[in-house]
């Protein structure tokens, strides 16, 4: 149903030109912002900030139906990525555009979640039930988020607080290979305190046991180790002690513990990890707004990430313990000047320490930023819209180059719009690239280069019929590319600014909707062509100048159909993704058909949800990555209480 | 004081046919344990040849060669590296050598009077890590024959001989494992100890050795770079290069079942055929050089062959496909 209000709210922004400021506020975060009570237009009421918490384009609903999955496989279906999985429950990251794992950011609340030892998250640890929506912005904004924003940026945005006294939710799913799911949340305010809570609690568990057929004609096989358990709690708390200030605590603890499952050329595997996170946020807002349309606005976050991961593999002798602390410092302030202005300035600092064995003494780093930011035109009716951004970074006293971006968008017609993106964007080494013994190498450059992105978005049809599409294309050259190796001489791996990768593609988006007055049909169809290539001959790794990217498929496409009626929904989705090639083999293209079906009872202040999932629907025996098998045809159930008033 | 008697007259025989063996027992390892050059000493003396060793003191990593007497041979993984997958050395001695490297071949340098000459034979067997690696796979490298048993995977040793700063045309090629063979019953890993004759390489100042496998992909070869050698057989003769290039071999090998013996043979050789068990299955007397053998109604398999000249026993590894 959010969906549905959604698409009918950007329906009829689109239709007066006013999609992307739209897009940028969902109606969600209008509806608690107080400058909607002042009775101002639509769309210049939210205090839109480039760099604002949920303020990303492409922001996507967590459905009932999609509060089992991890963020993994909801990026998957909705946003419809890439993802490399290691199978059910098993490491899985993303790849955008051509873009390494550690090239696409995960914030949460504004602050990058990923691990500065690994560079990168592990996507299935999260699960998407805990948070209201999910923002993918494909291409780079380093100059907004600093490191690591280069192919692509993941926001976690958490439930808005305060749309509801009280709110209490329940629900739970089983499913298929063991799935065993639960959840609880409880939202509340205090309208005389000014206070507003949210709290929300997940566990999860599978055993993951599915049998899979290694190859044609041979018997089939049951996967061992594979056993998940997960736990999650997202406390929010929030203070308005006025209509100017506000303070929020954003607290989210993780513990995940699973098995390692075998590749399917391995007899037995033994290995198993654990990953405990905790994450808090104290974060301070100050709003003057004494005279329309100006306005001048400021936040300030302090935050401490900890999180660690033990991985042992007794068969194998591996015990390895490793554990990080990042303190964030982060300040910006947003100031809007009549129609047409609005600025953007800010600072932001992150200290983190890090230890592992392999490290020999912990190490550390710090990374100091300034950011600026100047929008043009952004709410007033002009045809042109300009945003320009600057960032200069400091990590460890050595100076990052400085990373501009312009974004620009011209509206052809009302219901037409060209845009192109141009930005520099960089990725700093890992702390383990820099000082991983033996194979650190603390002279890393960080990754860096230019994208380029023209896109043009159109809708078209009347009210029987809506047809709307959307096209990119993109063109990405990132030097310095940090890769292991072994250099001449060596008997080791070690990390170097090896390659040069080359990013280019075409993004296509259809959109055909018949509308009736319950819902109504849709078909979405889609296709992503990327070629992502290296630009040096290698030979350890063995690369060839030319050669795509392992594990980046080159063609990848999906067709969606769905059909709304009232509170019931019926979603089927069919993909393609097009071959590969792995580390050691190549991977086949495979078809994929999803489906999900939902329905929703309604009464008084209490509704009703269930849901069914059907995944793999034709039972298609498939890898994403080499020697990791996925599961055939399975399914999962769920129920969801919503009590609101 | 049977066995000293034994031992002592061996010795003695060796020495004046000119002959030596490095056994490695001479390096005094402590029981179950290894030594993999964390003293910097740069590598091991055994009989008359030189293992060189390369260690690396800030990451405690070695490349080249250890020596060991280790005797696990269940456990996987790194952390068994300097097992032989037999538990013991040649015959059930106490020590033998564990070779490593990264990406590329390691060196047996001769010395003494030893340099120059011909390596008479090695024994060599898989380290337990590269076994088990290949009979159960592991987080990087696969079980040899793959999810249906059928990938004609294979684990190779290849010797190769340098004299006076020239590469000898001439290799040795062993199967550590071979996966092969279309009858799946048939492929193996080796886990004994395996004499190879080297004498026809001939006259070698060093050896190197070159391991390939069928699992490798970018980022190279998967299966642990790992085998263990012990009684390396070295002489004070050299080799005429008459002689050299007349060396013994059987051609072609592998083969589908019709072999011919070359080399400088004696008229009259006695040639026994055994498969891996020991048993022998074919018997010819008076066998002239260049004659055909016909192996074709055998199965496909690794068998030995013993060629007997006069007092002198060879061995050759053969290969039916």
């Amino acid at each position: 149903m959010k969906k549905l209000l959604r698409f009918t709210c950007l329906a009829f922004l689109q239709s007066i030109g006013l999609l992307s400021f739209a897009q940028e506020a969902s109606p969600d975060s209008v509806q608690q912002d107080p400058y909607f009570k002042e009775g101002q237009k639509l769309y210049s009421v939210a205090p839109i900030s480039i760099r604002g918490n949920s303020s990303h384009e492409n922001s996507i609903l967590v459905s009932a139906a999609d509060k089992v999955s991890n963020l993994a496989e909801f990026l998957q279906d909705e946003g419809h990525i890439y993802i490399k999985t290691y199978g059910l429950g098993s490491l899985a990251t993303s790849s955008v555009r051509g873009g390494s794992a550690a090239q696409t950011l995960v914030l949460w609340n504004g602050l990058p979640i990923s691990s500065p030892m690994l560079g990168q998250l592990d996507l299935s640890l999260l699960p998407v039930s805990s948070f209201q929506s999910v923002s993918l912005e494909k291409g780079g904004s380093s100059s907004l988020w600093g490191s690591g924003a280069v192919a692509g940026t993941i926001a976690l945005n958490p439930s808005h607080l305060g749309k509801h006294d009280l709110a209490i939710e329940a629900g739970g799913s089983l499913g298929s290979f063991g799935l065993n799911e639960q959840e609880a949340s409880l939202t509340f305010r205090a309208r005389k305190l000014r206070m507003y809570s949210s709290t929300h609690l997940q566990r999860q568990s599978a055993e993951n046991d599915f049998w899979y057929e290694p190859a044609p004609g041979v018997d089939l096989r049951q996967q061992t180790n594979a056993q998940f358990d997960q736990l999650s709690l997202v406390q929010q708390l929030r203070f308005d002690f006025n209509d100017r200030h506000q303070l929020s605590l954003h607290y989210w603890w993780q513990d995940a513990d699973r098995q390692i499952p075998p590749t399917n050329t391995q007899r037995r595997s033994e290995a198993r990890q654990e990953d405990n996170s905790h994450r808090a946020i104290l974060s301070y807002k100050y709003s003057s707004f004494s005279k329309w349309p100006n306005l001048w606005e400021i936040k300030a976050k302090l935050a401490v990430f900890e999180e660690s991961l033990q991985y042992d593999d007794a068969q194998f002798g591996i015990f390895s313990a490793s554990r990080f602390r990042t303190l964030f410092a982060d300040v910006q302030s947003d100031f809007i000047v009549g129609e047409k202005w609005q600025f953007l300035a800010g600072a932001t600092h992150s200290f983190t320490e890090a230890f592992n064995e392999a490290y020999g003494d912990p190490q550390n780093e710090s990374r100091t930023a300034l950011f600026a930011s100047i929008d043009y035109n952004f709410r007033s009716s002009s045809k042109w819209k300009a945003t320009l951004v600057g960032r200069a970074e400091v990590i460890d006293s050595q100076m990052v180059p400085f990373v501009p971006m312009l974004k620009a968008s011209y509206q052809l017609t009302d219901l037409a719009k060209i845009r192109i993106d141009l930005s520099r964007n960089y990725r700093a080494p890992t702390l383990n690239d820099r000082f991983w013994m033996p194979g650190g190498n603390p002279d890393l450059l960080p990754e860096s280069g230019w994208s380029q992105e023209l896109g043009l978005d159109h809708a078209l049809g009347n009210e029987q019929l809506n047809f709307s599409y959307d096209l990119c294309l993109y063109n990405r050259l990132i030097d310095n590319w940090i890769l292991w190796g072994v250099a001449e001489g060596n008997s080791f791996w070690s990390a170097n600014n090896l390659s040069r990768v080359w990013s280019r593609g075409v993004e296509a988006r259809f959109d055909l909707k018949y509308p009736l007055p319950q819902g109504g049909p849709k078909l979405s169809l889609g296709y992503d062509y990327n070629r992502s290539t290296n630009q040096v001959t290698l030979s350890q790794p063995r690369i060839e100048e030319g050669e795509q990217l392992i594990y980046t498929p080159v063609h990848q496409a999906f067709a969606q159909l769905s059909f709304d009626w009232g509170l019931f929904n019926i979603q089927y989705q069919h993909t393609y993704t097009g071959a590969t090639e792995g580390i050691n083999d190549p991977i086949d293209a495979f078809l994929l058909g999803n489906l999900k079906t939902s329905y929703t009872l309604k009464k008084g202040k209490s509704q009703l949800a269930c849901f069914l999932r059907v995944n793999n629907i034709w039972n298609q025996t498939y890898l994403v990555l080499e020697r990791r098998p996925m599961p055939g045809i399975n399914f999962q159930a769920g129920l969801h209480i919503t009590y609101q008033k | 004081m049977r066995s000293i008697f034994t031992m002592i007259f061996v010795a003695l025989s060796l020495s004046l046919m000119g002959q030596s063996v490095a056994d490695f027992e001479n390096l005094n390892v402590e029981p179950d344990s290894f030594l993999n050059g964390s003293d910097l000493s740069g590598g091991f003396d055994a009989g008359d040849v030189f293992l060189p060793n390369e260690f690396n003191a800030q990451f405690s990593s070695w490349s080249g060669w250890a020596i060991s007497n280790t005797t696990d041979t269940l456990t996987p993984g790194p952390d068994n590296q300097y097992s032989s997958v037999v538990g013991t050395g040649v015959d059930g001695s106490e020590t033998y050598a564990v070779t490593h490297r990264f990406g590329g071949p390691t060196q047996m340098k001769l010395k003494n009077a030893a340099m120059g000459k011909p390596v008479q034979s090695i024994f060599v067997t898989n380290a337990t890590y590269a076994y088990r690696s290949m009979l159960d796979g592991d987080m990087f490298a696969k079980q040899f024959g793959g999810v249906t048993g059928d990938d004609p995977d294979f684990f190779l040793l290849t010797i190769k001989g340098y004299y006076n700063g020239s590469l000898i045309a001439d290799t040795i090629d062993f199967y550590l494992a071979d996966y092969r063979f279309s009858n799946n019953s048939e492929d193996y890993i080796v886990n004994e100890w395996t004499k190879l004759d080297l004498s026809p390489l001939g006259n070698v100042d060093s050896l190197f050795f070159f391991l390939s496998s069928s699992d490798v992909g970018m980022f190279g070869m998967n299966t642990p770079a790992y085998f263990c050698v012990d009684n390396v057989e070295t002489t004070s003769f050299a080799t005429s290069l008459e002689d050299q290039s007349a060396a013994l071999s059987v051609y072609p090998n592998p083969s589908y079942g019709q072999i011919q013996l070359k080399g400088n043979l004696a008229s009259n050789m006695t040639v026994s055929l055994v498969n891996l068990q020991g048993s022998v299955l074919r018997r010819w007397n008076a066998v002239r050089p260049m004659q055909p053998l016909d192996l074709a109604d055998l199965p496909k398999g690794i068998y030995q062959l013993s060629i007997q000249q006069g007092e002198e026993r060879t061995w050759q590894r053969i290969v039916l496909k």
